[in-house]
């Protein structure tokens, strides 16, 4: 019989899209639970009980002292050996928009050039360019040398971005260039229609093609070892086709795939949940 | 005597079948004082510009459910008439949110400017296929302080004004059979600045719970396609008072005061009967594109539609009722909804809607340019890209390219 991926959607704290993010593991052949953050660092549950932890979106902790500050520390102090054991065991995370900034903050994101987290803080997510928080559409478009599990085969999606802290900042520009040839940077904002195509892929594109001004139109990325990933868009938010917004217009981009509602983000769950089925 | 051009133009039109020279000379003065054929000072008023700006600023799509989402069209920056949301992750079946709140009818009457917001909302679920039978109300009161004393001199008056709301409250929600099952009173809403006492207009704010069949099959306000058949569900009644032209015309000096018939219903189970047939039209997937006419009447409810497509539509008023070229433009009257349908599901559509008053407008055309004529009197002739501007620009906070 096929192995059923146990996944871990984190909840609590203001955590808010831990239903969605639940219900689309479940949809690609995992089995998921909704876990308080608390339960893994009381020991009422464990970590290692999981194959695949998700930290999804939300305003974990009010995002006061910053978006994901406080959640970060709290998963940096307290689960740092258990989470140090599970990326040992080849397991995969994955932080999307409030999840993403915890990863960054925890120091798992883009983590250190060895495969055994330090978790230093090495980048950071910080205020839009536009200074507020938006509800908005965007394209993304993955980096086909990365080694993440997630993105494998993944080429362009469009889905939505719901933050005000969404700019990929790193201290210096020797950093960043590091993290390019590392082919961290798993997926960028772009221009759908391409009319800024002769702008460098590293300049960044105008508002709204980039809703927040990221160094490198960084949307996401990965660590080194391509198991843990983190993004701001909400690839979850697009699991069916019913939810883009072209849907009503009856021009919502299709896929190929045995379920004829699919929609695009699917794809990046699948692919977390078919490793884990490899590898067990 | 020679004539003077205005009065020629005024006897002109009163030659047109159906109209006295009362109307002839409103219409007149309309077309003088709208020689441009412009919507841009209704559609850019702080009324009824786009949001965007801050509707934006709220994640309308938490939960990933939201299928018709806060914001529609091309580029999706117009408002959905409601939002439909899959009820769980597992089935197509639909929750609809849909609100009305018109304060501006108080000015007149509370009782109708609460029957009036009951069928804005109501109106919105049909829009995109809800079904009737299935609606529950919050009624949500703000009002001002309607108690007498001395700081409120007129708090008779005030009670009055609530008493006619509630009357109202409860002889549309049974009349529609729609449980209003919670809702808000908030009834202080009062403030003195500088020794003067300010207090806002009676206001109820529907929000409404609605059920939908199958998310799949919903209907939006922007065009779609070249080619698609508009029509008008409804009818369009001499209701302009309080109406947001009147307003407009009001403020302006243009217009004396905003009296006249506030919009009424006048024959309910036929108002229902049309619903039941167009909401039916939608979730069987007839309809694509449905619009509420609400504030601004035909004429801003055809200009979001093609603004929401980025699409221009050639459209006649002219068989929309009896009522002035006035009322049949900027009127609006309950009921009425703008529909586009695609030419092979037109005869289908009018078969289902039969019984019901459904008048053909026109057609969504591959153009930039709304033009809306009254039989042979062009009246608005507009750029959509024009519209979009003066729509988007009046609360654009976002201070530009960034």
């Amino acid at each position: 019989m096929m192995y059923t991926p146990k996944v871990a959607v984190l909840f609590g704290f203001g955590i808010n899209c831990d239903h969605e993010t639940a219900a689309v593991f479940d949809m690609v052949g995992g089995h998921s639970t909704r876990v308080h953050l608390n339960s893994f660092i009381s020991g009422a549950d464990d970590l290692a009980n999981y194959d695949i932890l998700a930290v999804p979106g939300g305003f974990s902790f009010g995002d006061h002292l910053g978006s994901g500050r406080l959640m970060g520390n709290r998963m940096r102090f307290s689960l740092r050996e258990e989470l140090t054991k599970f990326i040992g065991a080849g397991k995969p995370i994955i932080g999307i928009c409030n999840g993403f900034q915890v990863l960054v903050k925890t120091g798992l994101l883009p983590g250190p050039e060895g495969e055994v987290p330090d978790f230093i803080q090495r980048a950071s997510l910080t205020l839009n360019d536009s200074g507020r928080y938006e509800d908005r559409w965007v394209t993304l478009e993955f980096n086909q040398h990365s080694n993440c599990i997630w993105t494998k085969g993944m080429t362009q999606i469009d889905c939505p971005v719901r933050h005000g802290e969404g700019k990929y900042v790193m201290p210096d520009r020797e950093n960043l260039t590091k993290l390019a040839a590392n082919n961290q940077i798993a997926v960028r904002y772009i221009d759908p229609n391409d009319t800024n195509a002769s702008i460098d892929k590293d300049t960044v594109l105008p508002f709204p093609i980039s809703p927040n001004g990221s160094m490198m139109n960084i949307a996401g990325i990965s660590d080194s070892t391509g198991l843990v990933f983190g993004l701001m868009p909400h690839p979850e938010a697009i699991y069916a086709q019913w939810l883009h917004p072209d849907f009503t217009r009856g021009t919502a981009p299709t896929i190929d795939s045995d379920i004829d509602w699919e929609g695009q983000g699917l794809q990046i769950f699948r692919n977390a949940v078919e490793y884990v089925m490899a590898n067990n | 005597m020679e004539q003077s051009p205005i009065d020629k133009l005024i006897n002109d039109i009163s030659k047109l079948p159906g109209l006295g020279r009362r109307s002839a000379q409103r219409i007149a003065l309309f077309l003088l004082k709208n020689k441009d054929k412009n919507l841009s000072p209704l559609i850019e008023s702080l009324n009824l510009c786009s949001r965007e700006y801050k509707s934006r600023m709220y994640d309308g799509e938490v939960k990933g459910l939201s299928v018709v989402k806060p914001f529609v069209g091309k580029k999706s920056d117009v408002p959905s008439d409601a939002t439909v949301l899959r009820i769980d992750y597992e089935s197509n079946r639909g929750a609809i949110l849909a609100e009305g709140i018109n304060p501006w009818y108080s000015d007149l009457d509370t009782y109708d400017m609460t029957a009036s917001v009951i069928d804005e909302a109501v109106r919105k679920i049909i829009a995109v296929g809800g079904d009737l039978k299935r609606i529950a109300i919050l009624d949500n009161f703000c009002w001002p302080d309607p108690v007498e004393s001395e700081k409120t001199p007129d708090g008779a008056y005030k009670l009055a004004q609530l008493v006619r709301s509630c009357k109202a409250l409860y002889d549309y929600t049974t009349l529609y059979k729609t449980p209003a099952i919670s809702g808000k009173d908030s009834c202080k809403n009062d403030s003195t600045r500088g020794g003067k006492k300010i207090s806002i207009p009676p206001t109820l704010l529907f929000s409404l719970f609605g059920d939908h069949p199958d998310v799949r099959n919903t209907a939006t306000s922007d065009f779609k396609n070249a080619g698609d058949k508009i029509y008008l569900v409804g009818e369009s009644l001499d209701e302009l008072g309080a109406s947001e032209v009147s307003f407009m015309l009001t403020e302006r000096g243009q217009s004396i005061g905003i009296g006249g018939n506030v919009p009424g219903l006048t024959n309910p189970e036929k108002l229902f009967k049309s619903y039941r047939s167009l909401s039916s039209a939608i979730n069987t997937g007839l309809v694509k594109t449905a619009h509420d006419c609400s504030e601004g009447g035909i004429g801003v409810a055809l200009a979001e539609m093609c603004i929401g497509g980025r699409i221009g539509a050639t459209i006649d008023i002219d068989g929309t009722g009896d009522s002035s070229l006035w009322a049949r433009l900027w009127g609006e009257s309950l009921g009425r909804i703008v529909v586009a349908v695609s030419p092979e599901h037109e005869a289908k559509f009018l078969e289902s809607m039969s019984g019901s008053i459904t008048t053909y407008l026109g057609v969504v055309e591959d153009s930039d340019t709304l033009a809306i004529v009254d039989g042979f009197e062009s009246l608005i002739d507009v750029q959509v890209s024009d519209m979009v501007q003066s729509w988007q620009g009046t609360l654009d906070m976002s201070g530009g390219e960034l």
